[in-house]
Formats: C-alpha cells, structure tokens, sequence
C-alpha cells in the first residue's frame, strides 16, 4: 500500500514537472520556429506555430547582417579569458580569504562584500571613465589624456568582468569548509601557503571551479550594457550588441532576430546540456541565477 | 630569508602605491587636461582633427548614406577624421549619457528630436543661430522645422529627417461601404461617421476596424486631436505642463467615445509594423510613410488601394511627425569642422539626394515644389504634413511626460475614469515628478 501511494505521488510530480518544463520551454520552442517563418507570415494577424514554409536560409541570411563571425569571436574570446583569469584569481582570493590570517582579513571580505552590493550601472560610469583615461594606452598620455584609453579594446572588455567579487566570495565560502587540520597537516610536511594551495586546495576545488567557471561563462556571454559602452567600433561589438541591428525603424525583423538569436544562444545551450549540474549547485550555494 | 621576505613586501608596498598614485592622476587631471586640449585644438587648425559622430542607426540605407557622405566630406577636408558609432535610440541615449558624463562627447549627434531637446535642455549642446548664416540662412528651411529645434528661443537641432503620420486608408473598404474613395475624412465628426459606417462586426466581434485606435500607448495618437482642438500640451518657453485644459479634455473624450464605439481592434499605438490597417484588419489609420511601403511590398497589388490624406481639423490642423535631427555639443573642440560637415548635409544637392535614395522629406522650404511636383498624390500630403508637425513636448521633463501620458490615456480609453478625472491626475504626477 505504501509503496502504491509513493508511485502515485511520484508520477503526480513527473507529470506536474513535465507540463511546467515544456511550459518554460515554449518561448524557445516559438523563437524556433519563428526563425524558420517568412516575415509575412509573421505579419498577418493569424498566429500560427509551425512555418507553413521553412526558410532555413534565415538563418544564412541573419548572418550575413554584419560581420557575425566576428561578434562570436569577440564574445567566445573575451568570456575565455575571463573564465580563466577569473579561476586563477578568484580562487587565489578566496583561498587568502578563507585560510590565511592576517590583519584586516573580514573588513577586506566586506570591502568585497559591498562591491557585490551596488549595482553594476552605478559604478559603470566611473569604470568607463576610469578605463578609458588609463595612461600610456589608447594613444593617452601619462595623465590619462589625449586617447581613447582602453576603448574598443579587448581588455577594456575584460577587465571589469574579472575585477567582480563574486567568484571570491563563492571561492572564500567553498574553502572555509576545510578542517584546519588539513592546513596544520601541510605545514608539518613543510609545504608554504602557496604550495598547499596548488597541491591540496585546487585538486579538491573542482566543484567551485566548475560552478564559477559556468556562471562568469554565462554572464560575461549574455552582457549588454558593459560592451555597449564601451565599444563603439563594429569589429570590437559582442554578439548581444549586434542583436538590435535586427530591430530597424521599419519595424523589427522578427525572422532574422529569431535566427541570430539562436545562433547566439547555442553555446550557452550546449554548455548548460554539458555542465547544469554546475548551473544548479551555483545556483543553490549562491541564490544567484547569474 | 628574513631579508628576503622585507625586499617582496617593500616591492608589493611599491606597487601598490604607484597603482593608486596612476589612478589619482587620471582622476585629478581632468580640468588642466581638458582646458589645454582646448587651447591646442584652436591652434591646431590645419593639423588633423577627429570628428565623434553619434548617430542613429535603425535604417540599414541611411547608415550607409552617411558613411559615403562622411567619405565626401573627408575627400573635401582631407585634415578631417570621422570616428561614426551608430545605434538604435534606446542604445544611443546610454552611450550619449556614459560619453557625456565621462567628459568624452561625440562633436556632432544624431538623434531624436525628443533626445535632443533634453540635451539641450541639460546644456549640452551648442546653439546654432550663429551658424545658419553659413547653412543658407533661417528662411531656407521650413519654419516649422527650426521651430521644433528650438528650445527657450535658441535654436539647437536641424531636423533632417522628418517622419509624419498621415491618414492612410484603404479606398476598396470605403467603396464597400459607399464612400467616395476620393473624399477622406477632413473633420472629426466626419472621420467618427466614418469609423463606425467602416467598421465590421461577427458574433459581436470587430473583425475589421473602421480606424485604428490604440488601446495602448496612444499618445502620440491623441496629442495631435489636442492641437487640432487649439490645445497644447506644454508651455514649452517657461517649462510648464499646460495638457489639464478643456481643449485637451475634450480631445480625449473624443478619442475614448470613439474607441467605445468598438470602431477599433486591439492594438499597442507604439508598434507602427503591428497596426491592424497594416495587417489589412482596419479601414483607416494615422502612421508612417513606412506602414505604405510595407503593405505594398508584401502585397503590390495594394498600391492603388491606399489613398493618402493630411490632418483632420478643428480650429488648427496638426499631424504629429517624428524628426531626427542633427546638432553640434557644447564640448566639442571643432566645431567649425563640425559646422562644415552640417553645412554639407543641410545643402540643396544633399537634401535632394536624401529624397532621391531614402525617400527622406526635404527640410528646406527652396526645395518644397520640386518635392510635392515629383509625385503630387503622396507629397502634397506629407509636405502638408511636416508644416504643421507637432512632437513629443520640447521640455527638460519630456523624456517622462511620456509614461504619464500613457496611463492617463488608458484610464479614459479602456478604463473608467473621466477625462477630467484623468488629466488631472496627469497634471499632479508630472509635476510631483518634474519637482523631485
């Protein structure tokens, strides 16, 4: 009896799960189809879900509005780099954080803390500024003038998504964990800090490393705001500020937006597919859905 | 070992200093910066100057008609470098408000009227009466545009591109009906008897409007039935939200008995490519030149179908128009150049050149005549249009009026609330909001 009613439970939650998961699904599902449609098809006024002619050549030609190859080299670029320097960084910090004592260690994990705090578009202007007046770049002169600084640059780009406390903060958390017998143990067999880090803390660290590398991929992928400021040239654009051109005065190109906008979510899908066992634990220690 | 240890600590206590030294300098050495590049540049008059040029850039066709203009006026100022950033308006106001804040402002922009006049509105931009000697002079240009970029009677932005809403409406509907297809409606009253005798009921359904009244952000729908009233939304010399007024209360009472008539489909009056006329489910409508050229490209056989017709009126005729229009900032550091390239655009050959490769209105009041003569069934019309071209108001409260407005059309429209009631409560929102 008891066995019966946990299987009609349990099939009573697959069933509730199923219709909610193809629910969040049907936005993708129609942005699908919609890139398959002609525009006219999606300008009469009767809603139809599947093309009743599949242009798959709206995907050949969404790509063909501005230098797409480009774009997806400029956004796979700058959110590898960033993963990487972000892991080398973040978990360097968050180890110093968690396991070295030293003065004023809490008020500098508050000090990150509060950067976490305030939101991106207050800071974005004293960032822009600050970037696009650093001395001896961009054609700037020793005081910061004259240039454009790191404008239009890679590093301009990469910069501010690598100077972020979050990844130290989910870093500092994870290796709090550890017993301190552990850091008592490598010092009697004579390893320093920086050796016990590389030997014993980064083999164990593979689920933080995962998780931040997943969430700083995502982020940095999906950003707007912070390459729409600071770039202004068309080679220099990522492939979130090269959507909008579908979207014209004439009206918005709902065929060819839905294609690029495929294109551009296909990396981000595969790495979920791949790695959502990392989504959901970064979500679950952080609260954050990045 | 010990010794060791002191040198990494004075080489990191090094490093960090002049890390922080570097950023105080940036940061100290804006004014002295700023002031000598000032002095330079007006020596440096034949050495190479780089002009910033922000501009819109949601028409594939015009970005590229300034980008081969620039190349024409690089050709006849070979000291003169372009650096072109084109974005949608949204996009365009960010990087503005980041340059602008950052001490780092383009020299020419173009943009939306709207943007433009809050710019000036923030003493951002340069005024441009010293300048309209070299453009040709003030009776050059259709008054009504100089009127537009004008704010606290100087004038900051030349309308370059015009976009007015003109009556389009279909003559194979009216036919159906008995209307002479030849004879749009002139007046309120008419163009109300018209929605109702258009309009297509089943099962108690609109199936096909007589006029497309929007259900959702019309404000740029009702704010000409205002002005054709004898109203104003703004007193625009002092600042001041005048829209609480019987002319305006009567615009609205118009527009919502009309829309309770269910003479309309449901529609948002922002999205001019989703209009029920243009999806061939309403009889008349107020849009864009751009509504046309989209019906008759998926259906050609729609050309001879579409009749056009300028503004009704009352006591005053009134169409509203959208208008992009260029202006030189206040910070620029070449401003001649960026007049010279302004005195490019704003020529009669460019003008015209405009018109022929974009269909872009001409702004000059020499070149009117030729324009309505090259085709008199659709120019007469939008030239008619643009002259008595009304825009969202020209304040420094502007860019929010917008949102207020919306709320207080759909309380009336789709709602309950009275026009009185409505606009009343516009008036003390707005200038709550206006006083913080």
């Amino acid at each position: 009896m008891k066995s019966t009613k946990k299987n009609k439970g349990y099939y009573l939650i697959s069933v509730i799960m199923l219709i909610s998961s193809v629910i969040m699904l049907i936005p993708l599902i129609m942005a699908f189809f919609t890139s398959l449609k002609p525009l006219s098809e999606i300008q009469t006024n009767a809603t139809t879900i599947l093309p009743k002619e599949w242009m798959w050549s709206n995907y050949a030609e969404a790509m063909k509005e501005g230098n797409w190859l480009r774009y997806m080299y400029n956004t796979a670029f700058v959110t590898t780099i960033t993963v990487v320097v972000s892991l080398v960084i973040n978990s360097m910090a968050g180890y110093a954080l968690a396991r070295i004592p030293f003065k004023g260690r809490e008020i500098l994990f508050f000090t990150a803390l509060l950067g976490m705090m305030i939101p991106p578009q207050v800071t974005m202007i004293p960032t822009f500024l600050m970037l696009k007046r650093m001395p001896l770049v961009g054609g700037n002169d020793i005081f910061g003038m004259g240039g454009s600084g790191l404008m239009n640059t890679y590093m301009g780009l990469i910069l501010p998504y690598i100077a972020g406390s979050f990844g130290v903060f989910l870093c500092r958390q994870f290796y709090i964990n550890f017993p301190d017998s552990l850091d008592d143990a490598a010092k009697i067999d004579g390893c320093s800090r920086i050796r016990a880090y590389f030997q014993i803390y980064i083999p164990l660290s593979k689920p933080v490393l995962a998780t931040l590398a997943v969430i700083k991929a995502s982020g940095t992928w999906s950003e707007y705001l912070w390459p729409l400021v600071i770039t202004n040239k068309d080679y220099m654009k990522t492939v979130q500020i090269a959507l909008p051109a579908f979207k014209q005065e004439t009206g918005t190109i709902w065929n060819l937006l839905m294609a690029a906008t495929i294109v551009t979510c296909l990396p981000l899908l595969i790495l979920f597919i791949f790695a959502q066992k990392y989504f959901i634990e970064g979500i679950v220690t952080t609260g954050i859905k990045g | 070992m010990k010794s060791g240890l002191k040198m990494s600590k004075v080489l990191s206590m090094l490093i960090v200093i002049t890390m922080l030294a570097s950023l105080v300098m940036t940061g100290c050495s804006k004014s002295t910066g700023e002031k000598d590049n000032s002095s330079k540049a007006e020596v440096q008059q034949d050495k190479k100057v780089t002009l910033t040029f922000f501009g819109l850039g949601q028409l594939k066709n015009e970005m590229e008609y300034f980008k081969s203009t620039i190349q024409k006026f690089k050709s006849q100022n070979p000291n003169v470098e372009f650096e072109e950033t084109y974005a949608n308006d949204a996009d365009l106001n960010t990087k503005m408000n980041v340059a602008f804040a950052g001490g780092s402002a383009p020299d020419i922009i173009y943009t939306s009227i709207s943007s433009t006049i809050s710019r000036a509105a923030n003493n951002q931009l340069e005024p441009l009466d010293g300048y309209m000697s070299q453009w040709g002079g003030k009776d050059k240009f259709l008054e009504r545009n100089l009127q537009l970029g004008t704010y606290k009677s100087k004038l900051y932005a030349i309308g370059l591109r015009a976009d007015p809403r003109v009556l389009l409406y279909r003559k194979d509907f009216f036919k159906e009906v008995g209307l002479d297809p030849e004879k749009p409606p002139k007046t309120w009253e008419e163009f109300a008897d018209y929605a109702v005798k258009l309009t297509k009921k089943e099962n108690g359904q609109v199936v096909r409007g007589g006029a497309d009244i929007p259900t959702t952000n019309g404000s740029l729908f009702l704010a000409p039935f205002i002005f054709q009233n004898g109203g104003k939304i703004a007193d625009e010399d002092n600042d001041k939200l005048t829209i609480n007024s019987p002319e305006a209360i009567e615009a609205l009472k118009y527009v919502a008995d009309l829309y309770k008539k269910g003479v309309s489909v449901v529609h948002d009056g922002n999205k001019l490519d989703e209009l029920p006329f243009v999806k061939g489910k309403s009889a008349m409508s107020f849009t864009n030149l751009n509504s046309y050229i989209t019906m008759t490209t998926n259906d050609p056989t729609l050309k001879d179908k579409i009749g056009f017709s300028a503004s009704l009126e009352r006591k005053s005729k009134a169409a509203q128009s959208g208008l992009i229009c260029l202006s030189i900032t206040k910070d620029s550091k070449y401003k001649k150049e960026a007049s010279n390239f302004l005195s490019l655009m704003l020529s009669d050959d460019e003008t015209w050149s405009r018109y022929q490769t974009m269909g872009v209105i001409p702004i000059k009041s020499s070149l009117q005549d030729k324009f309505i003569s090259d085709n008199p069934k659709v120019n007469q019309v939008l030239s008619d249009s643009v002259k008595v071209g009304i825009t969202r108001p020209r304040t420094s409260w502007g860019a929010v009026y917008m949102n207020y407005e919306k709320a207080a059309y759909e309380a009336v429209v789709v709602g309950n609330t009275s026009a009185e009631e409505s606009l009343a409560t516009l008036e003390k929102n707005l200038n709550k909001a206006i006083q913080k």
